[in-house]
């Protein structure tokens, strides 16, 4: 862990109890974890272990049951509505595993859906170019793979330059070669924009290109590890 | 916000067939309302400019004979403007080619035209030349009916004497706008038609020379009128004064403004339930599709979208798709009132008809579909922002299903039929709301045959029970019963009886009202009384019955005494009790025993009207002999009165009914397309599934319909009975003094009213259903998981 650069954000013992249809589920009981700046965190585990619920608290989509939750030194333990829109509009980029595209917009539109939204946007077409799609930015979803449609979906989360990105099992749907692509996309998001990146994945091999990986059982932290030896997604492999 | 506007119009043009039903729907709602107020304001408008133009009188009084100087001792009454002394007089008129009994009421034309009122406005030829012996301008229904125009000839009885006459012009008139036969209150112009003469000439024709027998008033600004009308019948009771009558009673102006109160009766009672069914239906539907993109909203929010900029985005849809359907509605509102008009000015002769356009009670209307649309869309996005964006987003969990009692039933059926089941008594209000919206459809087609079914029931009651006769004869003056005795002798006529009509003034208290007291004998079987509830009327053999609005308008009730002032011979005055209100429902009219009345009248038994039971082959040879009495005033021919009658109801009836049949199959089809479209966004993973698992595209197409087949089914019943009631609504916008009418409702109705609603869901569910033959498997399961 690079303890020179500050905690971005501090969680302390989240707890989210949920219904899901009729069945209660306790999703976390007890989670501390911390973002550090510029760092790149995996968060692993089997299903049902809780790491996608402590993305959404951590990203503001959802709140916790009890705990504590902080941004920057800012308390967002019990934030208003305002509060977690203006949270996730100002620092917050996500990329969820089915991409979530507006479908009637094509790759520009849904780029420049977010642009419109921040002031230090850059312009969607170099975050398509980024994401190496300039040449398909005028089809539209479902005129894409599912690796296109990924890419995009990170387009649209580093147009604001984020201080944040928040990745749930952004490569769940895709094969591995075009995974890899996603993969490396996002390493140089986090080394030239120096983005704070935290991936749930259940693909225990993307654990290798990360600064640290934090495991999940059962709702709750199991280790948290450092990795020495960061590979580029390249050198990974499943 | 450039983005999520492209984003509108895209979801927008993606569910354009969904917003184009929607649009129609409201579009219905406004248009009827739309079409109702506008063509009142229009008709009031020409009505007015018409009067106003043509200098229509204020007062208007009919008496025997005066010499012309009286008119100079009303002149000086206080208060008076123009004093205009006419001749008029009913005379038999002879058409080349015809037999028929054809009256014509004439009126004289003085100079020089400023002391002229209820001038004419000539639509073709020209006036009359002053001093012309000859020359008559015609009214233009009548000159229109028989095919007269400037040019033709005519022959007329006047005071015994034929003359043959010169149509030099077609006109209309402001005392004329409903030219209405007097003794029936109905437009007849193959019987009954307007004509203006030269005062000197019809003065000379019918010995009035120097004098005048009417007399049309115009008051000035802010002069009492009850107090003039008191001060010209006690100046012209001497010469015979029938009792002076303001505007108001003047018959075409009575006519024209009991129409236009209906007109805004309908305008007030049914568009506003259908702007309300529309504005039910746009709030359910909106909220429907809204709900669909629960997932788009939550990603939108995830993004960093404020709950205030989704509810403004998705409200630009809901205005997108009300505006359309206001702008639907107002086109198709000018058309309807436009119609509307035409109908109208069939029967109303205005010069011109003026179109206007209510903007302040349409602007109510478009609010009220903006607030209900907006209002749908507002709270179904309350509803999906309220859900975190990560709950959102995740995939619903599985519909609660829980076992019921039902499910024995169920288990009853085979596997698609239960899922439909199931699908239905889970969401119990979702169903009984399509149920409810498919009910109001059928309802509002029922409820547009209401009208028709029983006017045509109240004909039936009035032409084929109550009056028996084939003709009826109006004598020019009482007669005893030997005329009536000679009348049933004439080969063709199988039985003949009189009746004694009297034209009375009633008074209670400060009210009057004018009527004719009708004299009912034993024994009466070519015209029998009948009530509302279809059985023969009773009336007391002493004392006076009366037409229960019309006892209602006199404020009395049975016991209480009424004065009588008879309008002819001797006008003598009695005052008699109410025996009884009756439940007659045709008009306002006072009975009494036909003994009593001639001891009241202190007469032998006489009779003013005969009717004949005629055989069919010989009406023609009767009418012939007939016309050649000289004690003949008209003779009239109930079934001829009746498809007349018909076809004015009936034109403006079938408009109605064309209108609402439309109205209704765009609300099935709003209903059910919708409900099926949105029911296939939301279950094609289901679809598909079943698909892959070896379902037919007919079973999967039952599973996606039958739930509509359900809603359809459990709508339609209660929706006949919701028409019915809609439509007895529709019948207290008649005016009761005209017709009370007895409710009916023919078995042709409920069948096309149901078969309407049928037919527009299965149009709209062979169409979903040829979308869901299409879905794309693999697309459709690869989207997730």
């Amino acid at each position: 862990m690079n303890h020179e650069r500050p905690t971005v954000i501090r969680a302390r013992q989240l707890v989210k109890t949920y219904r899901m249809g009729e069945v209660e589920v306790q999703a976390l009981r007890g989670v501390d974890f911390d973002l550090i700046q510029g760092e790149l965190v995996v968060l692993l585990g089997p299903s049902g272990s809780g790491k996608s619920t402590l993305l959404n608290i951590l990203g503001g989509l959802d709140v916790p049951t009890s705990g504590t939750l902080a941004y920057a030194g800012h308390d967002l333990s019990h934030p208003t509505e305002e509060a977690l829109t203006q949270y996730r509009r100002a620092h917050i980029g996500f990329i969820f595993q089915f991409y979530n595209l507006i479908p009637s917009l094509t790759a520009r539109e849904n780029v420049a859906l977010v642009a419109d939204l921040a002031p230090k946007a850059m312009p969607p077409d170099d975050a398509l170019d980024l994401v190496g799609l300039s040449a398909r930015r005028d089809h539209y979803p479902s005129q894409m793979s599912g690796g296109e449609q990924q890419r995009v979906a990170i387009a649209r989360a580093v147009v604001k330059r984020p201080d944040i990105l928040l990745c749930d099992e952004p490569t769940g749907a895709l094969d591995a070669a075009t995974g890899r692509i996603v993969l490396e996309v996002l390493d140089r998001v986090n080394r030239d924009l120096e983005t704070s990146i935290a991936v749930v994945t259940h693909n225990a091999p993307i654990a290798q290109m990360a600064d640290r990986v934090v495991t999940l059982a059962d709702g709750k932290i199991a280790t948290d590890l450092g990795n020495p030896n960061r590979k580029a997604p390249s050198e990974v492999s499943w | 916000m450039k983005t999520l506007q492209r984003k509108l119009v895209r979801d927008l043009w993606r569910l354009r067939y969904q917003c184009i039903t929607i649009a129609l729907v409201v579009g219905c709602g406004i248009a009827s309302f739309v079409a109702a107020v506008s063509a009142g304001a229009s008709v009031r408008a020409s009505r007015d400019v018409f009067y106003e133009d043509a200098h229509f009188a204020d007062v208007f009084a009919h008496l025997k004979a005066a010499p012309r100087p009286v008119l100079d001792r009303l002149r000086e009454l206080p208060g008076i403007a123009i004093v205009d002394g006419r001749v008029v007089g009913d005379y038999r008129v002879m058409i080349e080619g015809s037999d028929e009994a054809v009256v014509a009421h004439i009126v004289s034309v003085s100079w020089p035209e400023e002391a002229r009122l209820n001038r004419t406005i000539i639509q073709s030829g020209r006036p009359v030349e002053p001093g012309s012996p000859d020359e008559i301008v015609l009214s233009s229904t009548f000159a229109e009916t028989w095919n007269l125009m400037p040019g033709s000839t005519l022959k007329a009885v006047i005071n015994g004497r034929l003359a043959k006459l010169k149509v030099v012009g077609v006109a209309v008139s402001p005392e004329f706008v409903w030219a209405s036969e007097p003794r029936t209150g109905l437009p007849d112009p193959w019987h009954f038609g307007v004509a203006w003469m030269d005062r000197d000439a019809l003065s000379k024709a019918t010995g009035l020379v120097g004098g005048f027998n009417d007399v049309a008033i115009q008051l000035a600004v802010g002069v009492d009128e009850q107090e003039t009308i008191e001060r010209v019948d006690s100046i012209l009771e001497p010469y015979g004064g029938l009792g002076a009558v303001g505007r108001a009673d003047q018959p075409s102006s009575h006519l024209v403004d009991q129409k236009l109160g209906q007109l805004q009766k309908v305008a007030r009672t049914l568009p506003v339930v259908f702007l309300g069914v529309a504005a039910f239906l746009l709030h359910v539907l909106l909220s429907r599709i809204v709900g669909t993109q629960r997932e788009q909203i939550a990603t939108l929010k995830a993004l960093g979208y404020r709950t205030g900029e989704l509810t403004a985005h998705y409200l630009g849809f809901a205005l997108a798709v009300t505006a359309l359907g206001v702008v639907f509605g107002l086109v198709l509102g000018v058309l309807g009132a436009k119609s509307i008009l035409v109908v109208y000015a069939r029967y109303f002769r205005f010069p011109s008809y003026l179109f206007r356009f209510d903007a302040w009670t349409i602007a109510v209307a478009a609010c009220v579909a903006i607030v209900a649309g907006v209002g749908g869309t507002f709270s179904a996005v309350r509803r999906a922002v309220a859900i975190p964006p990560a709950e959102a987003m995740r995939p619903e969990a599985p519909p609660g299903y829980r076992r019921t009692p039902l499910d024995r039933v169920y288990a009853l059926v085979r596997p698609v039929s239960r899922m439909v089941l199931r699908d239905a008594s889970r969401r119990p209000w979702r169903l009984l709301l399509s149920a409810a919206s498919i009910a109001l459809a059928t309802s509002i087609v029922l409820a547009g045959s209401v009208m028709g079914d029983s006017v045509d029931e109240v004909l039936r009651l009035q032409f084929e029970v109550s009056h028996r006769e084939a003709m009826t004869v109006t004598l020019e003056d009482s007669r005893s019963w030997q005329a009536v005795r000679e009348a049933a002798h004439i080969p063709g006529v199988s039985s003949a009886e009189g009746e004694r009509q009297v034209p009375v003034r009633l008074r209670a208290g400060h009210r009057t009202r004018t009527t004719a007291i009708l004299g009912i004998a034993e024994g009466m079987d070519l015209h029998r009384l009948l009530g509302v509830d279809h059985h023969p009327l009773h009336v007391s053999a002493a004392g006076l019955s009366l037409s229960r609005p019309l006892g209602e308008s006199l404020g009395v009730q049975a016991g209480d005494d009424v004065d009588i002032e008879v309008l002819e011979a001797d006008r003598r005055k009695v005052r008699v009790p109410v025996a009884a209100l009756v439940d007659d429902f045709l008009g306002i009219a006072a009975y009494m025993d036909a003994a009593e009345l001639s001891h009241f009248m202190g007469e032998a038994p006489r009779a003013n009207v005969m009717l004949l039971a005629v055989d069919p082959h010989d009406i023609d040879e009767v009418t012939r002999r007939l016309v050649d009495l000289p004690a003949v005033a008209s003779v009239s021919r109930p079934s001829i009165d009746r498809g007349l009658e018909r076809a004015e109801e009936g034109d403006v009836l079938v408009v109605m009914r064309v209108i609402l049949a439309l109205f209704s199959a765009a609300i099935a089809v709003g209903v059910v397309y919708n409900n099926a479209r949105i029911a296939f966004e939301m279950r094609s993973r289901d679809l598909a599934t079943l698909r892959i698992l070896g379902f037919t595209r007919g079973e999967l197409a039952f599973v996606l319909l039958g739930e509509q087949a359900i809603q359809v089914v459990l709508g339609v019943g209660p929706g006949l009975y919701v028409g019915r009631a809609i439509g007895s609504l529709s019948l207290k916008t008649v005016d009761r003094e005209l017709l009370r009418i007895p409710l009916a409702v023919s078995p042709a109705s409920y069948v096309g009213a149901a078969c309407v609603v049928l037919l527009a869901a299965l149009l709209s569910s062979l169409v979903v259903r040829s979308q869901s033959d299409r879905l794309d498997l693999v697309a459709v399961l690869k989207a997730r998981d």
